[in-house]
């Protein structure tokens, strides 16, 4: 076969296919002449021409040789205004043609109506009228309705795209993520212009067009078919038998219903590529549509989502009943998609559900993923690494376990005759109160003669056992106060009931021995002070043999010989019959010492660090806190009326989140619970218990009242502003751990919270390189308590995740606030960086240091994880933080307390690694790293 | 990264304004790229639909579309064009893939799963790997008979592009691209139904 013989078998043979059946053979006789092999060849092709398998879509059927003239010619002005393009395409509509309005100078596409529709007219401007009240991305505007030159026309907006119907002919069926993005606009258009009252009645893919950037256009909304009800049953009407409903095409009954089984039919159709029916005629149409059940999609192609398929199938139901209630309740069974954009672009307030169901496509890219998981690797790894440089030398802690300080003690009462039985000992750390800004704190130790139990007389608080709960008024009751050396700093010794003389002797024999281990030292022998000084109350004493304070002054790390006696100044915390004071000097600090003894055995004692004259400091700090602290609480009282008029506004308008709100608070009561069982001391007094138990039950339901009072007042303005930010946090209070987007948060959370606590380390570290100013220590004494006990450890966490998420709401509804009341977003952020900055120096060390560390660091990556992250990610990132600081950290293994340090780390490492898991979840992409293929 | 392809891969196909498809044809340091995303992106969607591995070259080629070019700075000639290489580069693929399955037996990367191609508009059926190959070399055979209907059927077989925009890249009428089409099909189909080529 040569060149010229195909292209002329090719000329023939598309000739011959234009002809009709009985027109064939005379035209191959005459085409072919006597050429039998040309013509065998042309007949083998026209055998192969059509498969009767294959439907034509609309755009393909512009066959050659079927195009009829057009109207208009190209750069003709119709009605003086607007210039024709080119055709668009024609139907039993009328011809489209895309046009160029002369006097908008805009591009318009215009519908000239078949003189059939001029007969409804008024209909038809009934319908425009309403379809022109429908606004939405989804939705081709109607702009105008015209009589010109004898013509009837419409104007639209121009799509410059491609319809349905072509682009499936083109690509068949279309992708999974495509599939549900497209099926999400389709039926927010349709639910938008049902919204207004407005019903399609012909909805089909050649009326829906795709614009350049996908976006889907539906056209000819409401006049398409304008008069259906007019035009006889199964008549030769141009609408599409093919996507109408059962009822529509039976009596011409059109409804939301009719309109959500077209969109069944078309939905059918994108995911499988094929028409659900195929039919000849109208009437075959018909029977199909009323007694053909659609085979699922899902039967023709794989992986189709479930969710999606059910809303189709129900779409499909011959009943009309059995079909959605709405377009809008189709929107909300679809999976995923962009619902929230739809409310936001009706000015509505999104529900939670949307809002939870927004933002599918946000989820983090496999790579990504696993490189801010690494990123939080390095990040913890340098917050270990560095977690003991930010002590400018050791903690003073690290060689001293708890166990060693009790030892500790124990010497020290031995050494002090006060060897009371201990039925109950209880220990922890206190900050020095007599030191300014304290960071090492003190060891208190105590014991009793019976169990200790905590008194607690703020029964709203959680009874714990401290230095000063129970109070020591029990006779045997000892408290002492340690510092780091082990040097006793303060002792409160209950002496045992009179009647006990066996402990006065065993004291008198204690200090005998003393006496003779301090015999050389007679010489510096200290007196007591004259009786004059004591307190007046003091009843006469029975023993009269001067006291020896010595043991206790060795006892408390003093060199004898630098002891000078003075006037006791304190009044002793319990009665006394002997008294002594002394100064001295220690590690470049004076000290002032006061001890008190009753009947020969020491009750008192306390060696307190003066501090040199506090510089005149140009802001009282003192005083403005304590201002502070007052106009605070008129202020919580202002806010809780003012959240329970918002939380009333917002309950009546239907706005508040009930079903967030509710899960929200039963959280918090459930973790304020458990964290009570761990964090309490309890009693054994079951009455007691109960009580106590009632007393924080109340605060911790005070507490959730007020949580769902904020919940239900802030909420739903976040969400009517800035609903992207709570699509996770809405997540997974529905208990969709297993979420990517939740992952996401939760990593970037993690990532960030570790970022701020390595910042506070930084900020320290800088300064210290600097030399700017004695950083001093990090805040160990709270750290230290939670190596102390694992269950305290777990309560505070709890409490951290709790207090996380309350801060996290109030910041996100204080950035929202700033928005609502400065109208600009970036007003917002700029102000809310700002305030947020500052609050942060403030608490640093260095101003200029801690500008760049803590403001920046962690004000300017707050706004930016609120802003770009949303509510779940800075709630974990302030949770990770919290944690992050509660605990000890220290590359010092040995130290009793680096296992502590280490869990916290190894928790917040769990957390990453969970979140990543769900971020991954559903990522086939994640080609590189997944090991799961 | 991604988005640093994006824009090489955009700026190439707009440097390419105005050009015919030989131009287009010469544009070496496109193929490789769009080769490489069709191939990442053919095996991702085999490994997400195990059961039944059909694989859309038009839907993936649209989808290495969306992957490897900046929409917003694109002109819009360069669909075009990036869709005239993304259908040689599917063809290829395609045949490079049938060839290797038909050739190795066990242990290569895509072994494990049989590729059955969907290719619509021609059989309204899947096309196995012998079909596959039947029709690339059919296309061949075509293109040596008629070079330009040949480039035809490749591009609206393999990248789905459409009449008008095939008419626009190889500076046609729509009519004589839509006679060559209906043409072609009846005749790719008569080769296939004849079983081997003549």
């Amino acid at each position: 076969m040569t060149l010229s013989r195909h292209a002329r078998v090719r000329d023939i043979f598309l000739a011959a296919s234009e002809q009709s059946t009985a027109n064939l053979e005379p035209f191959l006789d005459q085409a072919c002449g006597g050429d039998d092999d040309l013509r065998r060849e042309v007949e083998s092709l026209l055998h192969h021409h059509e498969d009767p398998t294959q439907v034509e879509p609309a755009s393909r059927s512009t066959r050659p040789g079927r195009r009829r003239r057009t109207r208009f010619e190209a750069g003709h002005v119709f009605a003086g205004r607007y210039r024709i393009v080119n055709e668009l395409g024609r139907g039993g509509m009328g011809e489209v043609f895309r046009a160029h309005d002369l006097v908008l100078d805009e591009p318009v596409a215009i519908k000239f109506l078949p003189a059939t529709g001029r007969q409804h007219l008024e209909q038809l401007l009934n319908e425009v009228r309403m379809a022109r009240q429908v606004s939405h991305p989804n939705v081709c505007r109607v702009f105008d309705f015209g009589d010109a030159d004898g013509e009837t026309f419409l104007t639209m907006e121009y799509v410059d795209g491609e319809n349905l119907g072509s682009l499936l002919g083109r690509i068949g069926r279309l992708p999974q993520d495509k599939l549900l993005e497209l099926a999400h606009q389709l039926t927010a258009g349709l639910a938008a212009a049902h919204h207004r009252g407005v019903l399609h009645r012909d909805l089909k893919p050649a009326n829906i067009m795709i614009d350049g950037r996908g976006r889907v256009r539906i056209t000819d909304f409401g006049i398409a078919t304008t008069g259906v009800d007019a035009i006889p049953t199964g008549g030769a009407r141009a609408g599409t038998p093919a996507y109408m409903a059962p009822e529509q095409l039976a009596n011409g009954e059109v409804s939301e219903q009719s309109d959500l089984y077209s969109l069944g039919l078309v939905l059918h159709e994108m995911a499988t590529g094929r028409p659900v029916f195929e039919a000849e005629t109208p009437a075959a149409y018909a029977e199909l549509h009323r007694s053909a059940t659609p085979t699922p999609p899902s039967r023709q192609v794989d992986h189709l989502d479930p969710v999606l398929e059910a809303v189709i199938v129900q779409c499909l139901e011959k009943d009309p009943r059995a079909r959605p209630a709405s377009a809008k309740a189709a929107l909300a069974e679809l999976p995923g998609g962009d619902r929230l954009q739809l409310a936001l672009d009706a000015g509505e307030t999104p529900s939670p559900e949307v809002v939870a169901a927004a933002g599918r496509n946000d989820a983090l890219q496999p790579f990504h993923a696993w490189a801010l998981a690494a990123l939080l690797v390095i990040l913890l790894g340098t917050f270990l690494g560095l977690g003991d440089r930010a002590f400018p030398g050791r903690n003073p802690w690290v060689d001293t376990p708890p166990e060693v300080l009790i030892n500790r003690a124990d010497i020290v009462l031995s050494e002090l005759g006060l060897e009371f039985e201990a039925v109950d000992r209880a220990w922890g750390f206190v900050p020095n109160f007599d030191v300014r800004e304290d960071e090492t704190g003190l060891f208190w130790y105590r014991q009793g003669t019976s169990s200790l139990e905590p008194e607690h007389l703020f029964a709203m608080e959680v009874p714990r056992i401290d230095f000063w709960d129970p109070p020591p008024h029990e006779a045997g009751m000892i408290r002492l106060l340690l510092d780091p050396k082990g040097n006793l700093t303060y002792l409160h010794a209950v002496p045992k009931e009179p009647e006990e003389e066996e402990g006065k002797k065993e004291e008198g024999k204690s200090q005998d021995s003393q006496n003779q281990d301090s015999q050389n030292e007679d010489s510096n022998r200290l007196e007591t002070p004259p009786s004059d000084t004591t307190p007046p109350l003091v009843s006469p004493p029975k023993t009269t043999q001067a006291f020896d304070w010595n043991a206790t002054l060795r006892a408390a790390g003093f060199d004898l010989d630098t002891l000078q006696t003075t006037t006791p100044r304190k009044t002793p915390p319990l009665f006394a019959d002997q008294r002594a004071a002394w100064t001295a000097r220690r590690d470049n600090h004076n000290f002032q010492l006061e001890a008190a003894a009753r009947e020969g055995a020491i009750v008192f004692f306390e060696a307190v660090q003066e501090e040199p004259e506090e510089p005149e400091s140009f802001f009282d700090f003192y005083q403005l806190w304590e201002g502070y602290l007052s106009i605070s609480q008129v202020l919580r009282l202002l806010l809780v009326v003012a959240a329970i008029v918002l939380a009333r506004l917002n309950l009546r308008a239907g706005r508040g989140d009930l079903r967030g709100a509710r899960r929200v608070v039963l959280i918090v009561i459930a973790m304020n619970l458990v964290a009570w069982v761990l964090e309490a001391d309890h009693l054994s007094d079951v009455a007691g218990e109960i009580f106590l138990f009632e007393a924080n039950l109340s605060r911790i339901l005070r507490d959730a009242l007020i949580v769902w009072l904020a919940y239900i007042a802030l909420e739903p303005t976040v969400r009517r502003w800035w609903p992207r930010a709570l699509i996770a946090w809405n997540r997974l209070l529905h208990g969709r751990l297993n979420d990517p987007l939740v992952g996401k948060s939760l990593l970037i959370g993690s990532v960030t919270g570790t970022w701020w606590a390595l910042a506070t380390q930084l900020d320290r570290l800088i300064t210290q390189w600097l030399e700017l100013e004695d950083a001093g220590e990090l805040f160990i004494l709270s750290q230290l308590e939670s190596a102390l006990s694992g269950r305290l450890l777990f309560a505070r966490i709890l409490t951290d995740c709790i207090q996380a998420a309350g801060t996290a709401v109030l910041d996100l509804f204080f950035l929202v606030a700033l928005r609502v009341v400065f109208k600009r977003w970036w007003l917002a952020i700029v102000l809310f960086v700002v305030a947020n900055g500052l609050l942060e120096t403030l608490e640093g060390i260095h101003p200029a240091v801690s500008w760049a560390t803590l403001g920046l660091g962690i004000a300017g990556v707050t706004a930016f994880i609120l802003v770009r992250f949303g509510l779940l990610a800075y709630a974990c990132a302030l949770f990770c933080y919290y944690v992050l600081l509660s605990a000890p950290i220290t590359l010092q293994f040995e130290a009793w307390f680096a296992e502590t340090g280490l869990f916290v780390l190894v928790l917040i490492a769990a957390i990453g690694a969970l979140s990543l898991r769900a971020a991954l979840i559903g990522r086939p992409m994640a080609t590189a790293l997944d090991t799961r293929f | 990264m991604e988005s640093e392809l994006k824009t090489q891969v955009t700026e190439i196909l707009n440097s390419l304004q105005g050009g015919t498809l030989d131009d287009v044809a010469r544009a070496e340091d496109l193929m490789p790229v769009v080769y490489d995303e069709l191939r990442r992106l053919a095996k991702a969607y085999l490994r997400r639909e195990r059961s039944d591995h059909t694989l859309q070259p038009t839907a993936l080629v649209h989808e290495a579309y969306l992957r490897l070019i900046d929409q917003d700075r694109l002109e819009w000639q360069g669909r075009t064009h990036f869709f005239a290489v993304g259908a040689q580069m599917m063809r290829r693929l395609l045949v490079d893939h049938a060839r290797k399955r038909g050739r190795v037996k066990r242990g290569g990367e895509w072994q494990q799963v049989s590729l059955g191609v969907v290719v619509t508009p021609l059989l309204g059926r899947d096309l196995d790997h012998d079909e596959l190959l039947a029709l690339d070399q059919s296309i061949n055979k075509l293109g040596k008979l008629d070079a330009r209907q040949a480039k035809i059927v490749e591009l609206r077989f393999f990248a789905g592009l459409e009449v008008a925009e095939v008419a626009e890249l190889l500076g046609v009428s729509k009519r004589t691209i839509e006679g060559n089409w209906t043409h072609a099909r009846a005749w790719l189909r008569r080769e296939l139904a004849s079983g081997a080529p003549a």
